[in-house]
């Protein structure tokens, strides 16, 4: 169950970045273009927003994980 | 520094940082008796805590003054870097930080021979941690002696010394507990230093991000160019290389991974790895504001950079010399004061791993066979200490003029190409043997350091030569791919019933990383 969470969640964050990374090598010209009316290029925005997601999904994996813990913790006490 | 000479300010933070430092160590060396005292704190730190600390472990002088200096430089490819630093560490919290905490005790060596050949997987584990943490410790203290000879007119000599006795002290007497205290201390100093020096910057644009990006692409020599994607962006192939270095390199620096074992249980490890990408995604996003900051407000500041955008003291000065055209005197003082203390308590947390590869590892595990007493184990721990830090001392007087960005690249991408492939494989991979473990580590070692001595970092940058033979400044994608390539072709191949026990094993090792729990 946790397997399943850990690798979703790796694969989402760095398949994002990875393209974010690569777009930039065949699309300079939409990175540079300025983020829905503002002055910051879109390009800043996509980063901004892979660091933001990496900090959402870190604090969504560390309450999964350890709510799924616990519940196996108390599993584990009513067997016995 | 060409203006003004030494800062009171300055002087003073450093002065009372120091004496906070020594006090906790004070403190701390009370509490240091056992083995597991020294090296993991008894594992009694909290996940904020420890939260804290890995930010300040990991937010060295390079992410703060470097990524300031490369922004300042490249505009918005810096953002390559700042982003790829966020996802290292949230994949290090997804990949490693449960299992890692159930499974071992002291370093990362303990995890990778949980279930294979103990003397020959921590002499592996153990080079990998020094090839990692002695160009690291070096690279550190030389940008940290040159740093401080440019801020506090202090001989670059006495700078170094300063350096390597106060990290000699904290980890001698404090051990880990000493180490996280500083670290903590120096993190809380950064971010809030990071902060105010964003508030600055925006305070000069009325807060309105828009005028902070206009100006910035009006006055930077290549106008609007840096809010492109350039350099870096050559080719995929570097990077993905480049993302590798970051998201495998971080995984496998061994004064991270120390700091699993620092925190009670899973639960708490993996609420530090949370609190870590926290503060060290705010810090780089709001020090990315920064490098934009100091394209806007440093340009025509001859005094700092001459017309050809050459900036005095090389591009890790760009922030320093922000807070002072920003803050004043008195702010600047602070800024310079952190960036001291930032490399003091990084050094401290590397050495500290260092010394437990040496003590732990090579000589508690590998020659007495794990008969040392606790007590005798912390004295070797402490002289091993002491003798490393003697070396890097030396190392960095004597490479005064090592280049420090050569020096980082080359401990990620050995960390990443000889720490990581063992690390991950003996988690998550049944058929992993000790044969195919030793021959993926040699290959991701020699493959890495031939690659960047070929690449342009070495070859072209240091060697002078015209081309490079090979074109990747990171090798990662190729030193990581081979590791991985010879582990599982050897693994596979190895059918001693050495390797079949290994094997066996594996289910055992599984439960206990998932529940921190015996069979």
């Amino acid at each position: 169950m946790r397997s399943r969470w850990r690798w979703s969640l790796s694969t989402i964050l760095i398949g994002a970045y990875l393209g974010y990374g690569v777009g930039g090598v065949y699309f300079p010209d939409a990175y540079a273009r300025p983020f829905m009316g503002t002055s910051l290029p879109s390009g800043l925005a996509f980063g901004y927003s892979i660091i933001f997601v990496s900090i959402i999904l870190s604090a969504v994996y560390v309450r999964v994980a350890n709510r799924l813990e616990a519940e196996s913790v108390l599993e584990t006490l009513t067997d016995d | 520094m060409t203006s003004g000479g030494t800062s009171i300010t300055a002087i003073g933070v450093f002065v009372a940082f120091v004496v906070v430092s020594l006090l906790i160590t004070w403190w701390s060396a009370r509490r240091t008796r056992s083995v597991g005292e020294f090296y993991t704190a008894g594992s009694s730190i909290t996940g904020f805590q420890n939260g804290l600390a890995l930010a300040g472990d990991f937010m060295s002088a390079a992410t703060f003054l470097g990524i300031t200096g490369l922004v300042f430089i490249g505009g918005a490819d810096g953002m390559l870097f700042t982003s790829a630093i966020a996802v290292s560490w949230a994949f290090i919290l997804f990949a490693f930080a449960d299992r890692m905490r159930n499974l071992g005790k002291y370093t990362f060596a303990d995890v990778v021979a949980y279930r294979l050949n103990q003397s020959q997987l921590r002499v592996l584990a153990a080079a990998g941690a020094l090839t990692v943490a002695i160009p690291y410790l070096i690279a550190q203290m030389v940008g940290a002696g040159a740093l401080i000879e440019t801020l506090f007119g202090i001989p670059y000599l006495a700078a170094v010394l300063v350096v390597g006795v106060l990290m000699t002290v904290y980890v001698v007497f404090g051990g880990m507990l000493a180490t996280t205290w500083v670290q903590v201390t120096k993190a809380v100093l950064l971010l809030v230093g990071g902060t105010a020096l964003v508030m600055l910057v925006l305070a000069q644009f009325g807060y309105d991000l828009n005028a902070l990006f206009d100006r910035a692409a009006s006055e930077h020599p290549r106008g609007a160019a840096i809010l492109r994607p350039t350099g870096l962006y050559d080719d995929p192939i570097s990077v993905i290389s480049l993302a590798l270095a970051f998201i495998c390199g971080t995984a496998g620096l061994p004064h991270v991974l120390m700091r699993f074992f620092t925190v009670p249980d899973a639960r708490q490890a993996r609420r530090s790895i949370g609190y870590a990408v926290l503060f060290i995604g705010y810090f780089q996003a709001a020090i990315l504001l920064v490098g934009f900051g100091a394209i806007s407000l440093l340009a025509g500041q001859t005094e700092y950079v001459d017309a050809s955008g050459r900036i005095s003291g090389g591009a890790n000065m760009v922030a320093i010399y922000l807070s002072r055209v920003i803050g004043g005197e008195i702010f600047f003082g602070l800024i310079a004061a952190v960036a001291f203390a930032t490399i003091l308590a990084v050094v401290a947390g590397i050495l500290l791993s260092a010394s437990a590869a040496i003590s732990h590892d090579l000589y508690n595990r590998v020659i007495k066979r794990g008969a040392l007493s606790s007590d005798d184990e912390v004295r070797v721990s402490r002289i091993a200490t002491i003798a490393i830090a003697a070396t890097a001392i030396g190392l960095s007087i004597l490479f005064k003029d090592v280049n420090v960005g050569v020096l980082s690249t080359l401990a990620l991408a050995v960390a990443a190409s000889v720490n990581f492939p063992a690390i991950f494989l003996s988690l998550y991979w049944k058929d992993l043997t000790t044969k195919g473990a030793i021959a993926g580590g040699a290959t991701g070692l020699v493959s890495v350091v031939v690659l960047i001595v070929l690449g342009p970092t070495i070859w072209v940058n240091v060697l002078g030569n015209e081309t490079a033979v090979f074109p990747y400044a990171y090798p990662t994608l190729f030193s990581v791919g081979a590791a991985f390539v010879v582990t599982i072709v050897v693994s596979l191949a190895d059918r001693s019933s050495a390797a079949a026990a290994e094997r066996e094993a594996y289910p055992a090792q599984l439960l206990k990383s998932e529940t921190g729990r015996d069979v």
